[in-house]
């Protein structure tokens, strides 16, 4: 049945223009970034990122707000866009449970982060190898732990943004409640990464990346491991709470 | 004020997330004020504490609010306004209360501009109100002072007219997420022509003039000719947007 519901989901979201989009979207940031570092002066901050850096620099535009703003447009457009047109019962009606079902929307969601990701990396390492050579490869296994790293705020990230999408009513509070939350995270990540560093799961998608030059300590991602899989479980109890509440 | 105006503005004004979003944005603005003098944050936010602080500080501060944000948030928020009162059948409710839809289009386009305009007021008083808590009297430098209250009233005119955009594009459209959609598109043409070279289409271009006064004359004086081309082109992209609005909403089959 899952597998079932999950098909019919894929074949939703690959109607989703938003999709598309943010290929272009991405290709774009991608592109100015690389032009921008190839074009940069020795002494200039986008200088550093030429070369084996590159692919880093590209993780980080993806993360800072562009991914996660258009991962809560999927997530408004698959939720809530049919909990408010009445779609979301539709699949309850041919004997599917509203657990089965959030299941089958929350993997389809994880999926497209995973492909939104998986693009942004290869889109970065070809384009850098255009410019640079095999100089692209001089960082890679920075790079590489990053991206393993990374999976773990990105997973949490999509099951915060489920648990939103089901508390809100429609695709534009959605996505002007996740446009305040990610603002607030990127001022509290910057000013009090200290403190915040053992509650906030979101913080570690600035760790993880190297953003602002944080450095990335074994303790960090101890930590970071520890608290994204405690906050996980956490958001999974309560979207299965939420799910049994709601009234579809 | 005509009672529908009155009815809409008070509707827009009960969202809860307007008071978050400002909530956000003064304790962003005071972070800011009171954290970035550090060496330290100097150097992890790559700013000089000794160009952007005291008077400068409100033109700084403006940037974040002015632009891809304050768009974003306008845009959300009008589909809220628009899109979602479209699609629950509240947009056409008036009508049966014997307003004709230009009155009723005509009433939503003021409130929403004029909520535009005042947003972009609210963060200056915030920046203002933050940096006199940080710098004192230091700030009111009265070259600076006119400079930056002018770019804010001319970064409110911009945010008018793209509200008036927004306006165009719900009612074409009737539907959030291709709004949006729209939206995303725009902000990435806007930054495209902001740093190509083709000097005829930035000159043509309704976002070119904002980011010349708030990125390549920030903390300077701006050149009359600029600003006098900018809020030309402002107005007449205005006055298009609003009568497309018109048309638009005499054609809809509610």
């Amino acid at each position: 049945m899952i597998i079932k519901l999950l098909n019919i989901q894929f074949a939703r979201l690959k109607r989703q223009k938003i999709l598309y989009l943010f290929f272009v979207v991405m290709a774009v940031i991608i592109i100015s970034n690389a032009l921008q570092c190839a074009g940069s002066s020795e002494d200039n901050g986008m200088r550093y990122y030429a070369g084996g850096k590159f692919p880093t620099m590209c993780m980080q535009s993806y993360i800072d707000i562009v991914g996660t703003l258009f991962l809560s447009f999927i997530s408004a457009v698959l939720i809530c866009g049919e909990k408010a047109s009445g779609m979301l019962r539709q699949p309850l009606l041919n004997g599917v449970s509203k657990k089965q079902l959030l299941i089958a929307k929350t993997v389809s969601i994880f999926t497209v982060a995973l492909i939104f990701f998986l693009f942004v990396v290869i889109v970065s390492i070809v384009t850098g190898f255009v410019l640079w050579g095999s100089h692209i490869f001089d960082n890679a296994q920075e790079y590489l732990l990053q991206i393993l790293l990374l999976t773990f705020p990105q997973t949490t990230m999509v099951l915060f943004l489920v648990l939103l999408s089901l508390y809100m009513s429609n695709i534009s509070s959605m996505m002007c409640a996740s446009l305040i939350i990610l603002l607030v995270n990127n001022l509290f990540s910057q000013f009090f990464g200290s403190y915040i560093s053992f509650i906030d799961f979101m913080y570690y998608l600035y760790v993880f990346s190297g953003y602002n030059g944080m450095e990335l300590t074994s303790k960090m991602i101890v930590l970071g491991i520890a608290v994204n899989s405690i906050t996980g479980i956490v958001l999974v109890y309560g979207i299965s709470r939420r799910t049994n509440s709601m009234i579809m | 004020m005509y009672p529908l105006t009155r009815l809409y503005a008070r509707k827009i004004y009960r969202q809860k997330l307007i008071y978050i979003f400002f909530a956000c944005f003064f304790t962003a603005s005071f972070f800011y004020a009171f954290l970035i003098s550090t060496p330290q944050m100097e150097e992890m936010l790559n700013i000089n504490i000794g160009i952007v602080g005291r008077k400068n500080f409100p033109e700084f501060m403006m940037r974040f609010y002015v632009g891809t944000v304050g768009i974003l948030f306008n845009v959300f928020l009008l589909t809220l306004f628009i899109c979602e009162e479209d699609k629950n059948k509240m947009l056409y409710q008036p009508l049966l209360h014997g307003e004709n839809r230009s009155r009723m289009i005509r009433s939503k386009i003021y409130v929403a501009a004029s909520m535009s305009m005042i947003f972009v007021l609210l963060t200056a008083i915030i920046n203002y109100t933050t940096a006199f808590m940080r710098w004192g009297y230091e700030i009111f430098e009265q070259t600076a002072l006119i400079r930056t209250v002018m770019k804010y009233l001319l970064s409110g005119i911009y945010m008018s007219v793209i509200t008036l955009g927004i306006i165009a594009l719900c009612i074409y459209t009737r539907n959030a997420w291709k709004t949006i959609f729209f939206v995303i598109i725009y902000l990435l043409i806007d930054q495209f022509i902001y740093s190509s070279n083709i000097t005829f289409l930035q000159k043509m271009w309704l976002g070119y003039y904002l980011n010349l006064w708030t990125f390549t004359y920030e903390y300077q004086k701006m050149p009359f000719s600029e600003l006098l081309i900018g809020i030309f082109i402002m107005i007449l992209y205005g006055i298009v947007f609003f009568q497309i609005c018109l048309y638009r909403t005499k054609k809809i089959d509610f």
